[in-house]
């Protein structure tokens, strides 16, 4: 069991608030989407908890531990991933070589200069298995920039796993794929969710109203409900402020 | 799990085993490197043999500056830091070991130390040199981004020439004649020309090997996702600035030694080595050769000193060439010569 929080996390661009006193949790068998209107400061929040945004104040709990001044590489080291919204995989790698540069960085160091990598055989077995378990494994060999927009996704996910995280850190997982696709994710993330705690940032209220266990709903930079998605459906100052007409089912 | 029955899986798998030899794509750029360094290796026996002797040195100048061009491919080409100054290397080596040459005719010390002209000390010292400084401004400048690393690398190399030109005991701006020093490596007198070049020779396939064996290693991958993606590179968890920066030392430590490798040729030491047009050469060399092939940096030297040796004979100006096959190589072949004669084949794996 591991649960990742903040409390009080604080953060201005200038005389531009993003965060204000933001506290959140999320626990591992637990699918917590971050939803709100675009600016509401959803990113900026993640980025604090993955390590790229140092916050203006407050703090960032692994367990027990305070991960608030571990940089990103740090926190990928204690258990934390994350992926992004706009895919960035490595575009001149073969999908194979994008899950294998993932595993590699959980060795100790990568100061390994004469065995070529690819002859790696234990690390290309298990990326086979990440991007089967993803549903990549017949594209393996491609080169990432061939990928269709929805596998470049799942290789986002296979990427994200390889550091076997306690935490996942999610920014749009479903961002411009197709209704099918997106569905098939939403239960590829579904799955996941059984060992590991998920943070989900996501637009598409159908996917975050089916799979989230909890909601949490920021706006300017701070949290206005937090509960299950009943109680977020019935939030008269959710539907005020974000959700309007959108979700009515 | 990918199941082990299927026939791509166990092509797969040899290919694995096979590794670097076995691997489709960077099995042509090995094919074009090995016939390449074939060609250079018999071209000194030649131009003898059709008694042309004087382009003996030219070739030798050819192997020194290409390996000090695929060395800052290294860093161009595959860990895309776009160096405007490894002539400081250049330069850092040729003062290294031309220093230690000038205090071993003259009889005198060097910070205590006796002078020598025994290549087998000056030039692994200055490759130790080269690596060093190589921490230092790689250290300062990868601090700083894109434009900002090209004019970090151009400061420094300014500086270190300076520097050189200030020093007048080995002839301030002027440089200082080194002629009577032997060619001594080992047990070896290399002051025949032939045979200078093919010692030369052996170290520029020493480091062909040794380069092509780490782009393709663990940590030639993550120089690679560097230059890619440093962001997502520090969220899969690297810490990228030190694997940058060991890349950035190890091609400042080669090229210190072609520095010193090019002193000894010449038997000359001069400012010149350090001057930042020397940087903008090798930049050139690498970009005719064709960036992030690492071969590409010698086959760039040779195509530009071949272009100086042809054009020189009709106009003084030959830079003028210089400067035409320069564009039509970045307009029509942005790949550079290796990627024209690959045909758009992948030079790595």
């Amino acid at each position: 069991m591991t649960e990742l929080s903040c409390r009080g996390l604080q953060k201005a661009f200038g005389g531009l608030v993003v965060t204000d006193d933001l506290a959140l949790s999320v626990a591992s068998g637990e699918i917590h989407a971050l939803i709100g209107p675009n600016g509401a400061g959803k990113t900026t929040a993640l980025a604090q908890l993955s390590g790229e945004l140092r916050p203006d104040a407050g703090t960032v709990w692994l367990d027990d531990a305070d991960i608030t001044e571990l940089s990103l590489p740090q926190r990928v080291h204690a258990g934390v991933a994350r992926s992004y919204q706009i895919s960035s995989v490595f575009r001149d790698f073969t999908a194979r070589e994008n899950v294998e540069l993932a595993l590699q960085a959980m060795d100790r160091h990568s100061f390994r200069f004469f065995r070529p990598a690819a002859r790696n055989a234990a690390r290309a077995e298990r990326a086979g298995g990440l991007l089967d378990a993803v549903g990549l494994g017949e594209v393996a060999g491609s080169s990432a920039h061939r990928l269709s927009h929805g596998q470049t996704r799942q290789l986002e996910i296979a990427m994200a796993m390889a550091s076997d995280p306690q935490v996942l850190l999610l920014d749009e997982p479903m961002a411009g794929m197709a209704p099918d696709e997106a569905t098939r994710l939403a239960e590829l993330i579904r799955s996941l969710a059984e060992a590991v705690a998920v943070l989900l940032v996501e637009h598409d209220m159908d996917v975050v109203f089916s799979v989230a266990d909890r909601i949490s709903v920021l706006h300017q930079g701070s949290l206005i409900a937090s509960g299950d998605p009943d109680q977020i459906r019935a939030d008269p100052d959710v539907h005020r402020l974000y959700l309007r007409d959108d979700v009515e089912s | 799990m990918s199941d082990p029955q299927t026939a791509p899986a166990s092509r797969e798998r040899t290919g694995i085993r096979l590794g670097l030899w076995a691997r489709g794509p960077s099995r042509w750029h090995i094919a074009l490197t090995v016939v390449f360094l074939a060609l250079l290796s018999v071209a000194p026996l030649w131009v003898e043999a059709s008694g042309r002797g004087y382009l003996v040195t030219v070739l030798t100048r050819v192997v020194i500056f290409g390996l000090a061009a695929m060395s800052l491919d290294f860093v161009m080409g595959y860990g895309g830091m776009v160096s405007l100054g490894h002539a400081t290397f250049l330069g850092a080596g040729a003062y290294t070991a031309g220093a230690l040459t000038y205090h071993s005719l003259d009889g005198s010390r060097l910070l205590g130390i006796p002078g020598t002209d025994q290549a087998l000390v000056t030039w692994p010292l200055a490759t130790v040199v080269g690596a060093l400084l190589g921490l230092v401004i790689g250290g300062l400048s990868l601090r700083t981004k894109g434009v900002y690393f090209i004019m970090a690398t151009l400061a420094f190399n300014q500086m270190i020439y300076f520097l050189f030109n200030a020093l007048e005991i080995y002839g301030g701006d002027d440089g200082v004649g080194l002629f009577a020093a032997s060619r001594a490596i080992g047990p070896l007198d290399a002051s025949d020309d032939i045979v200078f070049f093919y010692v030369c020779f052996a170290v520029l396939v020493v480091f062909t090997v040794i380069l092509n064996l780490v782009v393709r290693a663990p940590f030639g991958r993550v120089v690679r996702g560097c230059r890619s993606n440093m962001a997502r590179m520090a969220a899969l968890g690297y810490q990228t600035y030190r694997y940058r920066l060991a890349a950035f030392a190890l091609s400042a430590a080669i090229t210190s030694l072609a520095g010193a490798m090019a002193v000894t040729e010449s038997q000359f030491l001069s400012p010149s080595f350090a001057e930042w047009t020397e940087s903008g050469e090798l930049l050139i060399m690498v970009i005719v050769g064709g960036l992030g092939s690492l071969i590409g940096g010698v086959i760039g030297a040779g195509a530009l000193f071949l272009l100086e040796e042809l054009s020189i004979d009709i106009t003084d100006n030959w830079q003028f060439f210089v400067g035409i096959g320069l564009l039509a190589i970045v307009l029509g072949a942005p790949r550079g010569l290796t990627g024209t004669l690959l045909g758009g084949r992948r030079s790595h794996d």
